[in-house]
């Protein structure tokens, strides 16, 4: 009897100390803690440290994160306003900021991502169909509508979330943005016309410039040879007037003589091998021959006209 | 014994974060021996903290069944698309932070990171981002993804952003096409460049040709005031010649003169008639 005794009186004991330990619960710095009593909540302790509660049928505990938590939604296929087919991924940082909504709206980390994700996939879907694609992306900053997209986007679905989960979005980002793959053959079809233009582009512009380079030195030959032949005759002009000079002033008070002299030369010229001459024997170059005496005529001079 | 198990060592590489009922009591904690209350008052997360570690943007280091596939097709400002892949190197600033902020802080660096360089290209053009541009991307991306991380407080800092790839697409034959752009421009310079070559020589020959017609008048000028002088010089010695014996002087020259055009000249010599004509029958 005694034996049972004592082992009634452990049993108690083990029996007390578990259930002392369900009287307190320790939150975690990366933590909050919901209370609820018979399914009831009663307390939420969002700081770190250690609590009281009452033992474990009573009162149970359940256990949330407090840090920021994260999601991603995936890849979806939206529309812009254009009806151009993109491809948009984006992520969550959220935080469960009012336990007892989140815990009543959703129960489950799992529910919540997927509420979250359908949230973002609508709020994403019905931005981009207000927006034609050429103001989401483009080459001017000024234009380039993506982060004003998706702020509205964050700001839109803060609220919502706020207001009917519990939760507080604290960052929202695209980080995927592009054309679905079926797309991305058209794309590239597009890329290489482009590039083959700008390519035509260039070696036309070469050609050009180099037809430009060859006039423009052709023609400066032509004017450096013309201006060389304008010179040259200048120069030899120059000549001609100088020799013109030195032959008047050579002939000068000599016309006569001039004249003479330049007759002889004149037949010297015009009289050739082929020329033949007639000469009647009573010219006074053959009176020698003929008289053998030298004639009192002195050869004919040439008559000055 | 039981308080014996609280001692804990953080090594010269490693830092720690101690916490007891849950609150923080260390942060941050700098190498070496310490003490926290054990089990199950207290709880200590010791890591690595002077380690670099890497996060590859656009793609995935060891790609893993089970992990979606990331791309590295971006899509430009100019609705152009490249291939692009980043790596950033980050380290742990703060372990508190880390471990106690956030669920998946090295998930948000690269998220993070995705959502830079997506929003940086999508205001750029194509041929900036792989020219002009392409040095600004480290730096814009690193600065954007440190940023976001300060806002969300993750006890992250931002390393290096180092450009792994960047090039046009291989698909579809485009990074050709972009090469053959390249082509293009040196194909643009190499006709320029014949073209000043030949240029160059043309007018070189000319100005050859220029001189040679310059030095050809010069020459021809000369020639002409030699001569003009030679034949001067020549006519006035004859001049002084004839003022000395007129008649004499031109009874020589006429000879001379006589004597070199009848010597090459087929000549006749006939008897005039008394009345001083010739009469000549010419034979056929």
């Amino acid at each position: 009897m005694r034996s049972a005794n004592r082992f009634v009186l452990g049993a108690a004991i083990i029996a007390i100390v578990a259930v002392l330990t369900t009287c307190f619960v320790i939150v975690d710095a990366s933590e909050q803690v919901v209370v609820t009593e018979f399914g009831k909540p009663t307390a939420v302790h969002t700081q770190a440290g250690i609590y009281f509660k009452l033992p474990v049928p009573i009162q149970r505990v359940t256990r949330l994160d407090k840090r920021l938590l994260y999601t991603t939604t995936g890849e979806n296929e939206l529309l812009t306003s254009d009806k151009k087919n993109i491809i948009v991924s984006a992520y969550l940082s959220w935080k469960i900021a009012d336990a007892l909504g989140y815990l009543s709206a959703l129960r489950t980390r799992v529910a919540a991502e997927n509420r979250l994700r359908a949230l973002v996939q609508s709020e994403l879907g019905s931005a981009l169909g207000d927006v034609p694609f050429s103001s989401l992306v483009s080459s001017d900053p000024n234009i380039s509508g993506l982060k004003a997209l998706t702020n509205g986007v964050e700001d839109r679905c803060h609220t919502i979330a706020a207001r009917d989960f519990g939760i507080d979005i604290t960052d929202l980002g695209i980080t995927r943005l592009n054309f679905p793959s079926q797309n991305l053959q058209s794309v590239f079809g597009r890329m290489r016309a482009e590039r083959a233009q700008i390519a035509r582009g260039y070696r036309s512009e070469g050609k050009a410039e180099a037809q430009r380079i060859r006039a423009e030195a052709d023609r400066k030959s032509a004017e450096l040879l013309a201006a060389a032949d304008s010179k040259a005759t200048k120069l030899r002009g120059d000549g001609e007037a100088e020799a013109a000079k030195i032959y008047a002033d050579a002939y000068k008070g000599h016309e006569r003589f001039y004249r003479f002299l330049r007759t002889l030369e004149t037949y010297d010229k015009i009289l050739g091998k082929q020329t033949t001459l007639i000469l009647p024997s009573d010219t006074p170059l053959f009176d020698l021959l003929t008289s053998g005496k030298a004639s009192k005529n002195p050869p004919p001079l040439p008559k000055p006209r | 014994m039981y308080l014996a198990t609280g001692v804990y060592q953080v090594q010269p590489d490693e830092s720690g974060v101690a916490f007891r009922f849950g609150r923080v009591v260390g942060a941050d904690l700098l190498p070496g021996i310490h003490w926290n209350a054990p089990w199950p008052i207290g709880r200590v997360v010791v890591a690595k903290t002077a380690t670099n570690f890497i996060m590859p943007i656009g793609y995935r280091l060891q790609p893993r069944p089970g992990l979606d596939a990331i791309s590295d097709m971006w899509l430009t400002g100019d609705t152009n698309v490249i291939t692009a892949r980043l790596i950033i190197q980050y380290r742990i600033k703060s372990l508190t932070d880390f471990v106690v902020n956030h669920e998946a802080p090295r998930e948000m660096v690269r998220r993070a990171g995705e959502r830079v360089f997506v929003d940086f290209l999508a205001r750029e053009g194509v041929d900036g981002v792989l020219t002009t541009r392409r040095n600004v991307i480290p730096k814009a991306v690193g600065n954007g993804v440190q940023k976001l991380l300060d806002e969300l407080k993750v006890g992250i800092e931002i390393q290096t952003v180092s450009i792994q790839e960047l090039a046009p697409p291989l698909q579809g034959g485009v990074r050709d096409e972009f090469q053959d752009v390249q082509n293009a421009k040196s194909d643009r310079e190499r006709l320029v460049h014949e073209a000043r070559a030949a240029a160059a020589q043309t007018l070189a020959e000319a100005q050859g040709d220029a001189d040679r017609i310059h030095n050809q008048a010069l020459a021809d000028k000369r020639k002409s005031t030699e001569r003009a002088d030679g034949r001067g010089r020549r006519f006035l010695a004859l001049a002084a010649q004839h003022d000395a014996a007129p008649k004499l002087t031109e009874e020589r020259l006429f000879l001379e003169t006589v004597e070199r055009v009848l010597g090459r000249t087929q000549n006749f010599v006939v008897e005039p008639n008394k009345n001083g004509t010739i009469k000549l029958r010419v034979l056929q």
